[in-house]
């Protein structure tokens, strides 16, 4: 192992780009620590303390910037700086080609691109709704992926929206596919004949990675808000949404996703779905109302993965049946048993620790059918003795970036847990596509390591099972992605649900 | 409702980011095209001050931001042009508009008589004492980053007691410490400072010797930025951010205000944030010792 470091003096480079940097070094070859600091007196401290005070770093002063890498040996240490300069530099160039100018108000963004029909807005909840307002009267279509917007500011925004005959995604909206352009977090997945309406933005790229494993694409996929189907909100854009898929000549067949409404809403959905003419696929998870194939071309589904498949084989005119895994059902089972006959006693619990809001509770909903009482910060007022977190919640996002970009609070609960002698299982999901971190996986998978070697000390075997959403075609390539968590111990699944059911199995559920 | 037709959502392959008038220490890329003077619309009192006492001297640009440019004044400190909006330092000039495509560049020197400041409307930007309008709780924020959590801790222990040298120990620890430009500890020491402004502006009144010895880390031991933001706050002076949340008189007020201080820079508004509820549990405390 060595150490090397680099300094640029009065290199003032802005909060985000250092911390951008450090990530980005992280996860070049042999790379085991950086630390990109400004070269203070107490960062010295902090860096000796590490042992990674160089002598380069030692001599940095305050407004210095320090880089220091860790490494495997000295031809990747080099590597990494080579890479820290050429990402300081590429900046700089940014920085000096850079003409343009950013506009700072929509109506001067309309003036450099004129016909821009959509807009996506991305401020503090309080400033949201005000911005989506002037969006829809310059007529534009608004994704709304703020969150913290008010219930009374949605409906309103939502009625502003079917006056002018525009969709108003959200707020909360996290992916959306139009017209073969993804929006915010959003996986490669291949256009085709598939249209989607969603509550979020994780249910929708499960499903929407699903059927790109099916062979199948997405026409339009609308995100319209967790509320939308709620009693106040009415489910307006999710029916506005389905109009417009039933008239979109490239949409074969729908795809409702969400959370159950109330009955009211539930007939109007069903109707205005019997009303297209299309065959439709509707997952309400955790509806009350059983699974079936519904009236008409309606098919109710429980999962994600359900939703897609159930999809597929409509389109195919294939028979279609839920099935608990999509794999050798023996061959899992026998995994399953084997991985529970290793926990030693007291290990009963899984622990759900998830950067999708709808994967976490697709996740409570399985476990607590299989494997009893779940406690959540999705569900306050539960308890149980498994537990799922959303730490894309906004008490763990507040000032910090989404677990979908930074795996910070995911590696401390890991480490935590690792001392935990009633865990038996994380159960974990890692989403991939545009807007997520650059490599999920490898920024895990040290933590699952260190848990799983932490638990083995102390004599016991702490699983990992794990599903990794995304495609090929996605930045960080699925097989690459799923290599990587596999190679820290981690068993993957290729859905959440069955991730969710075998996490459940190995606890000590029947199947 | 009118029918939607899907032809109309094709979108321009194309996207433009929209800034918004939050200034924050964050992005990327200054404007190239030659510098155009832009209006004065917004300083603090102290800064008019400064600016008054040097008129017609050239600044050299310390450093560029996409939406901040750092001038070293005459006095040697920093004085910040952002664009329209609340203050986002204390020694910040609003301008009408931030030099648009000007190859503004370190080192180059700006004449600020080139700027029309006369009618720039004044503002205080001192912390005003007084209680706070919301419970402590309110304020919800992550805690501190694990880099500083150790004499942030120590900090909130000393303040409890109102041990003066142990504030200044622990505040040393803090001063340059950790990610970032304004490094973590800079940003917690100085939402600390703010909330002892607001509750406790005597203590640090009558012993000179805290905040001399702070002032004096803080000259040494930081970056140039993070040494103002510090000198400033403890004179008792802030950015529009900070001041909005110590002052809010709601519990609604005091929610919107640190959800948008949150979002300052990586991680500094949350960091601050933290300094600012750290300070409050230990007065509250203190007081009931």
């Amino acid at each position: 192992m060595t150490r090397a470091g680099l300094v640029r003096k009065s290199a003032y480079q802005d909060s985000v780009a250092l911390l951008t940097l450090a990530r980005d070094l992280r996860t070049a070859a042999g790379v085991r620590e950086v630390a990109a600091l400004m070269g203070t007196p107490a960062n010295h401290d902090l860096l000796r303390q590490s042992g990674l005070l160089t002598a380069e770093a030692e001599s940095a002063g305050p407004n210095d910037l320090v880089i220091v890498v860790e490494a495997d040996s000295e031809s990747h240490a080099r590597a990494a700086l080579a890479r820290a300069e050429e990402l300081l530099a590429a900046r700089q160039q940014q920085r000096r080609s850079t003409g343009r100018v950013l506009p700072r108000t929509m109506e001067s963004a309309l003036r450099q691109l004129p016909g821009a029909n959509l807009a996506l807005i991305s401020v503090p909840g309080a400033w949201a709704a005000a911005e989506a307002r002037k969006a829809l009267r310059l007529g534009l279509h608004v994704m709304l992926f703020s969150d913290n917007v008010s219930v009374e500011d949605e409906v309103a925004l939502k009625r502003l929206a079917r006056d002018k005959g525009l969709l108003l995604m959200g707020p909360d909206c996290g992916t959306a596919y139009l017209g073969g352009a993804p929006l915010g977090f959003a996986n490669v997945v291949p256009r085709g004949r598939i249209g989607l309406v969603a509550a979020s933005g994780t249910g929708l790229q499960q499903v929407a990675c699903l059927l790109a494993a099916g062979g199948e694409g997405i026409s339009q996929a609308v995100g319209v808000g967790g509320r939308d189907m709620s009693r106040a909100v009415g489910g307006t854009m999710t029916l506005d949404a389905l109009d417009a898929l039933g008239a979109d000549a490239a949409t074969e067949l729908v795809v409702v996703i969400g959370k159950p409404p109330g009955p009211e809403i539930e007939r109007q959905v069903e109707d205005k779905l019997r009303g297209l003419g299309k065959p439709a696929v509707v997952a309400l998870l955790g509806a009350e109302r059983g699974v079936g194939p519904g009236e008409g071309k309606v098919r109710r589904v429980s999962t994600l993965e359900d939703a897609a498949t159930a999809a597929l084989s409509a389109l195919r005119r294939e028979t279609w049946t839920a099935r608990p895994f999509s794999r050798d059902g023996a061959a899992i089972h026998r995994r399953i048993a084997e991985a529970r006959a290793a926990l030693a006693p007291g290990q009963r619990a899984v622990h759900g620790l998830y950067a999708g809001g709808t994967l976490a509770y697709e996740a409570i909903l399985l476990l607590e059918s299989l494997a009893g009482p779940v406690a959540s910060n999705l569900r306050p007022h539960g308890d149980g003795i498994h537990r799922v977190i959303d730490f894309g919640a906004d008490e763990f996002t507040l000032g910090r970036a989404h677990p979908m970009i930074d795996p910070a609070s995911r590696i401390e609960a890991v480490a935590a847990l690792a001392k935990d002698p009633r865990v038996a299982v994380l159960l974990l999901d890692i989403v991939l596509g545009h807007g997520a971190a650059r490599d999920p996986a490898g920024d895990l998978a040290p933590a699952l390591r260190a848990a799983r070697e932490a638990a083995r000390r102390e004599g016991r075997t702490l699983h990992v099972v794990a599903s990794v959403i995304g495609t090929e075609g996605d930045p960080q390539g699925l097989a690459a992605q799923v290599a990587k968590v596999e190679d820290a111990g981690a068993w993957v699944l290729p859905s959440n649900a069955q991730a969710a059911r075998a996490a459940a199995g190995i606890a000590g559920a029947e199947l | 409702m009118m029918p939607f037709a899907m032809r109309a959502l094709d979108l321009a392959p194309t996207a433009i980011e929209c800034g918004g008038g939050v200034w924050g220490r964050s992005g990327a890329a200054p404007p190239q095209s030659q510098l155009t003077p832009g209006r004065v619309t917004r300083l603090g009192s102290v800064t008019r001050e400064r600016m008054q006492r040097a008129p017609g001297r050239s600044a050299e640009v310390h450093s560029v931001f996409e939406r901040a440019i750092n001038l070293l004044w005459s006095d040697g400190r920093l004085l910040t042009l952002q664009g329209p909006g609340r203050l986002g330092a204390p020694f910040a000039v609003a301008l009408s508009r931030l030099p648009e495509g000007g190859a503004v560049a370190p080192g180059m020197r700006l004449d600020p008589a080139a700027f029309d400041w006369g009618a720039a409307e004044t503002v205080d930007v001192h912390m005003p004492p007084g209680p706070l309008g919301f419970p402590v709780d309110a304020l919800m924020c992550p805690p501190v980053g694990a880099s500083i959590a150790t004499p942030a801790r120590a900090l909130e222990r000393a303040l409890a007691s109102r041990d003066g040298g142990a504030v200044v120990a622990a505040a040393r620890g803090l001063i340059g410490l950790g990610e970032g430009l304004t490094p973590a500890g800079d940003d917690c020491l100085v939402g600390a400072l703010a909330v002892l402004h607001r509750l406790a502006p005597g203590w640090l009144s009558e012993d000179s010797r805290v905040t001399e010895a702070l002032a004096g880390a803080a000259r040494t031991r930081t970056t140039d930025i993070a040494r103002d933001f510090l000198l400033e706050a403890l004179a008792g002076r802030f950015a529009g951010s900070v001041l909005a949340v110590v002052t809010a008189g709601s519990v609604l007020s005091a929610k919107l205000a640190a959800e948008r201080l949150a979002r300052v820079g990586a991680t500094s508004g949350a960091d601050t944030l933290g300094g600012i509820r750290l300070t409050c549990r230990a007065l509250e405390l203190g007081s009931g010792a």
